[in-house]
């Protein structure tokens, strides 16, 4: 072999070497709920946002919604814009940097209707339910935006939202052009306004050349609506026929999609439920349904929708509205791969994916249920289901982040609660950080505690992480927080504190079989107008935050 | 050997299947999914449910279910605990026929005594006497009272 061709092969080979470990490393997009369909909230390619440079942090544009307008979906960023829905009916894609930064690149409805009229009939009217539509999922657009390639030629922005020219506001999913705005499809109606239910929070997640989305009540349990999820094909907006998902069997309603779909490393859909009727009354609501996923975390078959196994922390007969509201996360960590969420009564549960299905564990399961255990559940559990009348909505609502094995999560559930009268230690305002590989023991790494409001939608990058605080169903424009807070593995530790609220950190926590924890730094706190409801985005060296106060964010250095 | 395998050309295709396929192999043997055995748990013990029926005179967004009675002979009296659900809408007012304690267990709840309204969040105590007229009001979709009970006067 001559010397060139050697010194050819060699570039070559480097060539390979530099492309294989580059190639979707640059990725700086935030493109679905979550980031991405394992709705890790994680951003990996962050180069400008660290523990050192985010104490700058600040506001470098507002964008406040013409009229009004409260924003609870969750930004996502793509093509330096940053694409958001409102409750006022108007989806916005706003440039993200640049010359034009916190201006309108476009709107949906356009300002003017397309003439001839487009793929979706657009007119200029708002994607409103006219009727009983409920806030805050409602009556206009709660559902985030999944930004997905090759739709009929585009790369699309889609949503869910309710359409004006069908009855009042059928629910649909909408296909965009993500550089002009302009209509590719609407899919065919998921939720009817002849029905009880509509497309509230779920944000759809893109996989094998579908949108996976769901259902839930028009307005929150009144009345309780039948979760489903659908399959819509990102072609041209048809339903999967193939594909079906209802929460319950026979005639009583329940099981709700509150949140969005995650979808787990082979493909499979994990999906979050909320309630039943049992105890909130109604036609039927006496009889437990058959089968019953309500208030469960599930794994789908991504063909057809069948269940491969379902966990349901509490049982029906106990179920005082502590369902899921918060998304799954699922994806792989060094222990496995597992399906993580939290419950409303404060409960996290991570289950083991697996290959295959369907499972169940007679040790989880009770009467008429074929239930999987979880590998863990957070505070620890001896048995489950829980078979008591202590869990309902206790705000824990929101999903957590997780880089490598650590979770970022507000969670809590009675066992961590103070004994009764201490309402002032209530845990819904902390954030724990959990390692979801580690035994129970040493499963809570640090802990923030006593923020002045709820513990909402966390996102991470670099060792530092991004919590917006929030007050359920408020959109007024009160003031709320968004903190920058470094991990204790990038900066040590502010204090200590006593993993049990109740005791104090020291000899007294440690012999009660607790643990001394730290409480990490918080970096940067910025006041922000109106309760942060949704996933702060992070992308190019910027935190994107809408709020319900009508506003969204770009904060930087 | 056919000449055409000298060609450099053929060469860099071999290296570069030879460099794709060493990558390959490493990402084929992890396992997407992994299927872990199942954590050691005793089994479920499953409990009677509960069963509830509407407060005698309030109608049907309230209704109660007595879990337990104790005897209290030192004091002649029994106590007497019952789960409350308040379910969102109107406002209730359950008859106070003993002196007790309340403990909001679930959801969240104002009560309404005379013009003192008070909001409670889970695990909030507050007493009863017998005869207040205490309104009950749902802030969410439910909520789950526990009443404690004394009763007086018998064994």
């Amino acid at each position: 072999m001559s010397l060139p061709e050697t010194r050819s092969n060699t570039m070559l080979v480097a060539l390979v070497l530099i492309c294989i470990s580059s190639c979707g490393c640059a990725d700086t997009t935030w493109r679905e709920y979550g980031h991405d369909s394992t709705q890790f909230s994680r951003q990996a390619n962050e180069s400008a946002l660290n523990a050192s440079t985010v104490s700058t942090l600040h506001v470098l544009w507002d964008f406040s919604v013409p009229g009004g307008g409260a924003l609870t979906a969750s930004p996502s960023v793509y093509d330096n814009t940053v694409y958001v829905g409102s409750l006022n009916g108007h989806f916005y894609a706003i440039y993200a940097s640049g010359a034009n930064q916190g201006q309108i690149r476009w709107q949906y409805p356009p300002a003017a209707a397309p003439n001839p009229p487009d793929a979706c009939g657009t007119t200029t009217a708002a994607l409103l339910v006219a009727v009983g539509s409920g806030n805050p999922s409602g009556p206009g657009i709660a559902s985030s935006a999944a930004i997905a390639d090759s739709v009929a030629g585009h790369t699309a922005v889609i949503f869910g939202a309710p359409d004006p020219n069908s009855n009042g506001g059928d629910g649909r999913l909408w296909a965009l052009d993500e550089g002009t705005g302009q209509c590719i499809w609407k899919s065919v109606v998921i939720a009817p306004t002849t029905g009880t239910s509509k497309i509230g929070y779920s944000s759809p997640a893109i996989a094998h050349g579908r949108a996976y989305v769901g259902v839930s009540a028009k307005r929150p349990d009144a009345p309780i609506t039948v979760g489903k999820v659908f399959a819509i094909d990102l072609s041209n907006g048809t339903l999967d026929p193939a594909f079906s998902f209802s929460a319950v069997g026979g005639l009583a309603p329940g099981g709700g999609i509150w949140s969005s779909p995650a979808i787990t490393p082979s493909g499979n859909v994990v999906v979050t439920t909320g309630n039943s009727c049992v105890h909130e009354g109604g036609p039927n609501c006496s009889v437990i349904p058959s089968p019953d996923y309500t208030n469960s975390i599930l794994k789908l078959d991504w063909h057809n929708g069948n269940v491969l196994w379902q966990v349901q922390p509490v049982a029906i007969q106990h179920d005082f509205d502590p369902d899921f509201a918060a998304s799954p996360i699922a994806g792989q960590v060094s222990c496995g791969s597992l399906a993580i969420s939290v419950q409303k009564d404060g409960y996290v549960h991570a289950v083991d994916i697996k290959t295959g299905g369907p499972f169940s564990n007679p040790a989880c399961s009770y009467a008429g249920h074929s239930l999987e255990c979880p590998r863990w559940s957070f505070p620890p559990v001896a048995n489950l289901p829980f078979q008591d009348d202590g869990h309902g909505d206790s705000d824990f609502k929101r999903q957590g982040a997780l880089d490598g094995d650590h979770l970022f999560i507000a969670g809590g559930g009675l066992d961590l609660e103070p004994p009764p009268g201490h309402t002032e230690q209530a845990v819904f305002n902390r954030l724990h950080s959990l390692n979801v590989c580690a035994s129970d023991a040493d499963r809570v790494r640090w802990i923030l505690p006593n923020l002045a409001q709820n513990a909402g939608g966390v996102s991470v990058a670099n060792g530092v992480i991004y919590l917006g605080t929030w007050s359920p169903f408020d959109t007024s424009t009160l003031p709320h927080h968004l903190l920058a807070i470094a991990d204790t593995d990038v900066l040590p530790p502010a204090s200590f504190i006593c993993s049990y609220p109740a005791l104090p950190t020291g000899f007294l926590c440690s012999s009660a079989g607790f643990k001394n924890v730290g409480v990490p730094v918080i970096v940067k706190d910025v006041t922000l107008t109106g309760s942060i409801q949704g996933i702060p985005a992070i992308s190019n060296g910027r935190v994107y935050v809408a709020t319900a106060g009508g506003h969204l964010y770009a904060l930087g250095k | 050997m056919p000449t055409i395998l000298y060609n450099s050309t053929w060469k860099r295709v071999f290296l570069l299947a030879g460099v794709i396929s060493f990558f390959g192999a490493g990402c084929k043997e992890k396992e997407l999914e992994p299927t872990p055995p199942e954590p050691a748990r005793s089994a479920a013990a499953t409990r009677p449910a509960v069963q509830f029926e509407p407060i005698s005179g309030v109608g049907e967004e309230a209704q109660e279910a007595h879990l337990a009675t104790y005897p209290l002979p030192q004091l002649h009296s029994r106590l007497e605990i019952v789960t409350i659900i308040v379910q969102a809408g109107k406002p209730i007012t359950p008859p106070m026929k003993y002196e007790g304690l309340m403990e909001l267990r679930a959801g969240s709840l104002a009560t309404v005594t005379e013009n003192n309204r008070q909001t409670h969040h889970r695990g909030d105590m507050w007493q009863v006497a017998k005869g207040d007229r205490i309104t009950l009001q749902a802030s969410g979709e439910l909520a789950v009272v526990r009443a404690i009970n004394l009763i007086p006067g018998e064994k």
